[in-house]
């Protein structure tokens, strides 16, 4: 049951992560893309039956899609012509890995006509475009900066415990001062090095930049000390006797036998560093309207309009939840299998 | 114990001292200077900037202004803030209270809920309670505060049991504390639950079981061994609430120094928000210390070291 469990959760991060990948093709539209007339609309309802003949064409929304009134229910009868859904229409033109492309999963025969799975925010934006790129923003900070962090703490840990000496103090010192300091603090301090309004990629690399900062300390620490117990390892001394050089040894026989920790490591710095530009963007000082990502998402899930007359600006939160939820639940899976409880008890 | 604590506390002053380094240097990575406000003001002539700059010390070496500037923070002068027109004294004196109030209210709370998640949970391993708590702790813990805090707004706003922003009353306390009590709680409540079962297992357990010892005096021994890690754990928690409460402090409209670090970022009133950082990150290693000593106190093999 519990294994079933492990292999949704980690199936559910795969998903969302191929997602982010192909993002500008499911996305139907670009995230500031506006539909000023249709600001706070409802889901679209996509019909997938013919009210008249009850068979399955193709499926079809109305033009008029229902208008919210104040209390956002919807009303029940929609009007306007028929407008049928299309699979792999040409729309907004991108680039995913190095292939321009115009096609788009699903989208109108007209481009100026919504369809909005989700429903559309306050300028009548497509919210299920925007989660989408807002997941994918936080997702490649979330795997930059755990890259760049585990690249450097590695890189150091391996130079402390291999090199012993000098090295290995001044590094370990440097490391100790990294994790006393108080994290969100700082990174708010160092937040107000940069200017309030930056380009969505200008604030991405100051995010790795800044996560990786406070994160190198850990995966340095443990990295070292692993480094330093497999180092007096026999098979460590053959490989010397036989010649080998230090770069030879710590990349097929020292670096492999980390990599189990790295990968535990991952799992829980991840979720830690999306969380981290939630937060900041949350607080308004991350990625600024009208970029797009999770956090920056949830500042519209926080208003009591959104609670009580537009529920699909919640849907975001629901998405951080679930992201963090199987996040955990793969990385505690992957630390500590489950216990067994002593038979006398 | 006491010489313990001496020696603890002599420690993190070299953890302070480069704090302030830290934070002196991001003073001089923000382009321009405390005064540069000011010459853009057409009421204020260049010369009286240039006085100021030399009152404050801005023209003399480096090593000079931060000895000037860490002077001016120790005596609890934090400038002034441009933005909202007072001294930024006023403004943090104004808020700290309202954080530390905030964060102990929550910690306390994240404890009792951990102690009760993590013995019902270590008590029943294997069985259905255990299970509950271990989803509700796992739920919590995928709740960070900006999530916890969306919920409780929502629930707030639902029930129309307690109000949702402002601090005038206790009853403004609770939400924001369950808020930010919510993921250390679920964190602390696994960490007792699986310390407990390991503990449960040591043979002294066992011996005690076997003399008949009732079961509420066996826990009892239990959850003293167990708490060491807890307690540690703790003290940790107790640093990452301070951070959390800027979320819900934001969230809330709690006035404390966290949303004055983050409206002060906003309306790039940037010194004061790098003397708030200071004194913020004061607050944390001050309660990491408080953490050590909690250990020390519970443990006496600790203080031996």
């Amino acid at each position: 049951m519990r294994r079933y469990l492990l292999y949704l959760a980690a199936g559910i991060l795969l998903a969302l992560c191929l997602a982010a990948l192909v993002t500008p093709f499911l996305a139907p539209y670009s995230p500031k893309q506006q539909f000023r007339e249709f600001s706070h609309s409802p889901p679209t309802r996509v019909h997938f039956l013919d009210p008249e003949s009850g068979l399955p064409p193709r499926p079809f929304v109305y033009t008029n899609p229902e208008v919210s009134d104040s209390k956002g229910s919807t009303s029940s009868e929609s009007t306007g012509d028929r407008v049928t859904v299309r699979f792999f229409v040409k729309g907004v033109p991108f680039r995913i890995l190095g292939v321009n492309s115009g096609t788009h999963l699903f989208g109108l025969e007209d481009p100026d006509q919504p369809v909005f799975l989700l429903g559309s925010d306050s300028l009548g934006r497509d919210l299920f475009s925007r989660i989408l790129y807002g997941l994918r923003f936080s997702l490649v900070v979330g795997l930059l900066s755990i890259a760049v962090t585990v690249l450097i703490g590695t890189f150091s840990g391996t130079l402390a415990g291999w090199r012993g000496g000098w090295a290995d103090r001044v590094i370990m010192r440097i490391c100790d001062l990294f994790l006393s300091l108080p994290g969100l603090f700082l990174i708010l301090g160092i937040r107000a090095v940069f200017p309030l309004r930056m380009s969505a990629s200008n604030t991405l690399w100051m995010m790795v930049f800044i996560f990786a900062l406070f994160g190198w300390g850990v995966v340095t620490r443990v990295v070292r000390g692993q480094v330093l117990s497999l180092k007096q390892r026999d098979y460590v001394l053959a490989a010397r006797t036989m010649g080998a050089s230090d770069w030879y040894i710590v990349i097929r026989h020292i670096l492999p036998f980390t990599s189990n920790y790295l990968r535990v490591q991952c799992t829980l710095f991840v979720p830690l560093f999306i969380l981290g530009e939630i937060t900041m963007s949350f607080l308004g000082v991350g990625v600024q309207e009208p970029d797009v990502s999770l956090g920056n998402l949830l500042i519209a899930a926080r208003s009591i309009s959104a609670m009580t007359q537009h529920p699909w600006e919640m849907v975001p939160a629901l998405l951080v939840f679930v992201l963090v939820f199987c996040f955990n639940f793969v990385g505690d899976e992957l630390k500590a299998p489950g216990r067994v409880r002593p038979q006398w008890w | 114990m006491i010489r313990f604590a001496w020696r603890r506390a002599l420690e993190s002053i070299p953890v302070l001292i480069v704090l302030s380094f830290i934070v002196f240097g991001l003073f001089k990575l923000v382009p321009g200077d405390y005064l540069s406000e000011m010459e853009l003001n057409p009421t204020i002539s260049s010369e009286t900037v240039e006085k100021l700059r030399h009152d404050y010390g801005l023209d003399r070496s480096l090593p000079v202004q931060y000895w000037l500037w860490l002077k001016q923070i120790v005596k609890g002068d934090f400038g002034y803030s441009f933005a909202q027109r007072r001294p930024a004294s006023d403004l943090v004196m104004e808020r700290v209270g309202g954080t530390l109030v905030l964060t102990a209210s929550a910690f306390a709370l994240a404890l009792f809920l951990a102690l009760i998640l993590g013995l019902i949970s270590a008590l029943n391993v294997g069985r259905w309670p255990d299970g509950l708590s271990l989803w509700l702790s796992l739920t919590g813990l995928s709740l960070p505060t900006v999530l916890a805090s969306i919920g409780c707004l929502y629930f707030a706003y639902w029930t129309g049991w307690l109000p949702v922003g402002g601090a005038d009353t206790w009853r403004h306390l609770i939400l924001p504390s369950i808020t930010l009590a919510i993921p250390s709680a679920a964190f602390l409540a696994r960490t007792l639950r699986l310390e407990l079962i390991d503990t449960l297992g040591q043979p002294y357990v066992r011996a005690a079981v076997a003399k008949g010892l009732p079961e509420w005096r066996v826990v009892w021994h239990a959850l003293r061994n167990a708490a060491n890690p807890v307690i540690s754990l703790a003290g940790v928690t107790l640093g990452g609430l301070l951070s959390g409460a800027v979320v819900v402090e934001k969230v809330f409209g709690w006035p404390g120094l966290g949303s004055l670090i983050v409206d002060s970022l906003l309306m790039r009133d940037l010194y004061v928000a790098l003397n708030c950082v200071l004194l913020a990150s004061f607050f944390v290693i001050v309660a990491n210390l408080f953490a050590d000593l909690l250990l020390a106190l519970n443990d006496p093999r600790v203080r031996g070291r």
